[in-house]
């Protein structure tokens, strides 16, 4: 069998978590975009560039542009342009496949399913490329995704409404905020045409013409095989960051400490059978 | 120019594609009319996947539409490639008034000719290790099986297109023409289409159809459902269908595997006036999730994938598919909730009473009888070849779900393509998986956008609204 780790995902963490196994023992990373740094930090990142140079000198191998779709039975089904369709090898899967607004189930948005609803990924690159989402957007969550949504919109002249249920957060970045306020519900006819927010019992409606689901930050989770925590049982360990304020040195920090954990881990596996 | 058809079939869900599959395999010239944009855009999109094995007393005509349809299932989506399993269901009793129900509902089963057989409570969970522990007695269906109903739908009508149907999208019906009792012509907004005979199946709104054929008068009200949707990770587990016991005062909870793998609850029953209302409330998610609960006490809603409602059509008359008696070639054809599983039985009847209303057409035999095999990544087991047949193939849009660029591009480039975001999720399941979008929507949009030859802004989301409501003036 072979003692390769496959990692997932090539944003800070993946990187920092290569950089530091590969130091003991053959690495692939794996990426479904074609260039590493992930979506939050991107690959012009000083922290990514500099961990990719360290993987690359440890002779990580760089499958990107390549999904990871499957785990099972030590294999891992991959997909990709350069590498079509087939399954790797490996003795460990580290799922570093970053993290990810809530969608409106998880919020448990209640009402009717709405066009004008956007998870924030989607909202952000449709107004970078010119689609106006809409007059009135308003945006669920106070995090790294809202504010950048927000400067996206800014932007473009348009003003965005803010709506988070902690009341803590700094939201300096909104023209108009609702802090304290709980989202439950979406209504319209066809396109949504207002969100209803609670607080401390009392009910409110928002007239927006958008929402944008920026709140709530879940770990990605969608390799069959590796959803579940208890996927660890089947050689799986996730390393995923679920802070909103974390910058790339933390979570530089946090890959690496993993490793650390993943490096035991697999010792312990290894010593028992 | 007028055209004229010999069979003008309306409603696109999954009666009426399927009725106008049928005829198309005949000498008859047919017309489908769907006022959406989309085939299943009624009850047929919200519909929760089950090929029902039986589901009313032997002898109705429902119950022997459903026999009619039961054991075709295999062959059917062989040729149209559409995902079905025969997996069985388990309806388990908690108690003993529970328990007495099972037995009036085996002898209903197996009247309508199908498999029933009452397990003990152990014998039960040997099966369905999933079902609850106080589980007293449970009867095993093994005739029911789980179907992919939008693809369904979506494949009804592709080989009816293929076999030369006439399939019109938005193509409300907005009259018709008259003489006495006889239908002329129906009219849309785009035009007056002449045919010797008219098909009813529009669903929940088969009352306006008829009212305005001035035929049979009766009234339609939507039955909404609500329904959770839990992830693929856990429906690994579950091996059967789980009915609830119909003496149960939760009645109509079910928990249902998907042919995509996830778990389906629901659905609620709830009357209403509103035929839009599409909307979930609280309470009856709350309800849904704790009557599930009661047959399946591991689940958990720690993995919901989304949470939805859908309108049945709900009448007094519950099923009919009959000729109407004031309009001597108009014939309805509703069913509630059992559209799907009875689908194929429901087309052979309406050729059959066409034919004794004097429609004289033959089989043809230059028939297409099979869709082009295009294969689902997802549930390809070892898909390493794929990319023979399409390079596309190893090129992921959506990962939670699997769904590959081959796929979706044949989607959008088929008879009846997908002509917004939801028509491609309906055929292909992309989007409609963990992350509900987040990372593919971009690329779907892209791919409708060079498909399309249309901006992102302007591209459906749904039927009748767009992504955006504009683009920023570029600055």
């Amino acid at each position: 069998m072979t003692n390769r780790i496959l990692i997932v995902g090539a944003g800070i963490c993946g990187l920092a978590v290569a950089a530091e196994l590969s130091r003991k023992m053959p690495t692939t990373l794996i990426d479904r975009l074609p260039v590493i740094g992930g979506i939050t930090s991107g690959y012009e990142n000083s922290v990514a560039v500099e961990l990719a140079a360290q993987c690359s000198a440890n002779g990580v191998d760089f499958l990107l542009g390549t999904a990871g779709l499957r785990w099972m039975d030590n294999k891992l089904l991959i997909a990709g342009p350069a590498t079509g369709l087939r399954w790797l090898d490996g003795s460990h899967l580290v799922y570093a496949g970053g993290t990810r607004p809530s969608t409106a189930a998880e919020l448990r948005l209640l009402g009717a399913r709405l066009a004008g609803v956007y998870p924030a990924m989607v909202a952000y690159h449709l107004t970078e490329s010119g689609v106006k989402l809409g007059l009135r957007p308003v945006i669920i969550g106070s995090g790294r995704w809202a504010k950048r949504v927000c400067l996206a919109l800014a932007k473009r002249r348009c003003r965005a409404t803010v709506i988070s249920s902690d009341p803590s957060m700094e939201t300096d970045f909104a023209t108009t905020t609702w802090l304290g306020w709980l989202p439950v519900g979406l209504h319209g006819y066809g396109r949504v045409a207002a969100l209803q927010a609670e607080r401390e019992g009392m009910v409110q409606t928002i007239n927006c013409d958008a929402v944008v689901l920026a709140g709530m930050l879940r770990p990605m989770r969608n390799i069959d095989g590796a959803v579940f925590d208890n996927a660890q049982e089947n050689n799986v360990s996730f390393v995923q960051m679920l802070s909103e304020t974390a910058n790339e040195t933390d979570r530089a920090r946090f890959g690496r400490a993993a490793a650390s954990a993943v490096i035991t881990r697999i010792k312990g596996i290894t010593n028992e059978s | 120019m007028l055209r004229r058809f010999d069979v003008v079939v309306i409603g696109a869900g999954v009666i009426g594609t399927a009725i106008a599959l049928r005829l198309s395999q005949t000498s008859a010239r047919v017309c489908l009319l769907e006022k959406t944009g989309d085939v299943a855009e009624g009850a047929s999109k919200g519909n929760a996947g089950i090929a029902s094995s039986y589901y009313s007393a032997p002898g109705t005509l429902e119950a022997k539409l459903t026999t009619a349809s039961v054991f075709r299932w295999e062959e059917v989506c062989k040729q149209l490639n559409v995902p079905f399993k025969r997996i069985g269901a388990l309806m388990p009793a908690m108690d003993e008034v529970e328990a007495q129900a099972l037995s009036q509902e085996m002898e209903l089963a197996l009247g309508c000719g199908v498999r029933a057989q009452i397990l003990s409570g152990e014998d039960a969970r040997r099966l369905e290790p999933m079902i609850s522990e106080k589980c007293i007695s449970a009867l095993h269906l093994p005739d029911e099986g789980i179907i992919d109903p939008m693809r369904l739908t979506w494949a009804f009508a592709e080989l009816a297109a293929r076999n030369g149907a006439d399939v019109n999208f938005d193509s409300p019906v907005i009259g018709f023409g008259k003489a006495g009792a006889h239908l002329n012509s129906v009219q849309t907004p785009r035009e007056t289409i002449e045919a010797n005979f008219f098909i009813n199946a529009t669903g929940l709104h088969a009352d306006i159809i008829s009212a305005l054929a001035g035929g049979d008068s009766f009234r339609m009200w939507p039955r909404k459902g609500q329904y959770w949707i839990l992830d693929r990770e856990f429906g690994a587990n579950l091996r059967h269908i789980v009915f609830s016991a119909p003496s149960v005062e939760t009645k109509g909870i079910h928990v249902v595997p998907t042919t995509r793998g996830s778990v389906l609850l629901g659905p609620t029953v709830e009357d209403g006036e509103d035929r839009d209302d599409k909307s979930t409330t609280r309470e009856m998610l709350e309800h849904a999730i704790n009557s599930a609960q009661r047959l399946v006490p591991s689940l958990t809603l720690d993995h919901v994938i989304k949470t939805y409602a859908a309108l049945r059509p709900a009448s007094k008359e519950p099923f009919f598919v009959r000729p109407d008696a004031q309009i001597d070639n108009l014939l309805h054809a509703v069913s509630r909730s059992i559209g799907v599983s009875t689908s194929l039985g429901i087309a052979d009847y309406v050729l059959e009473l066409l034919r004794d209303k004097g429609l004289s057409v033959t089989d043809r035999l230059d028939v297409i009888r099979e869709l082009p095999s295009r294969l689902i990544l997802r549930h390809t087991v070892n898909p390493e070849n794929l990319t023979d047949l399409a390079p596309g193939y190893s090129q992921i849009i959506c990962v939670c779900e699997q769904v590959s660029a081959a796929e979706i591009e044949s989607a959008l480039t088929c008879q009846i393509p997908a002509r917004s975001v939801d028509g491609v999720w309906k055929r292909t399941g992309a989007a409609g998986g963990r992350c509900q979008g987040s990372l593919c929507l971009s690329g779907i949009l892209f791919m409708c956008s060079v498909h399309m030859n249309c901006p992102p802004e302007l591209i459906p989301v749904k039927d009748d609204t767009t992504v955006g409501v504009g683009r920023f003036d570029d600055e």
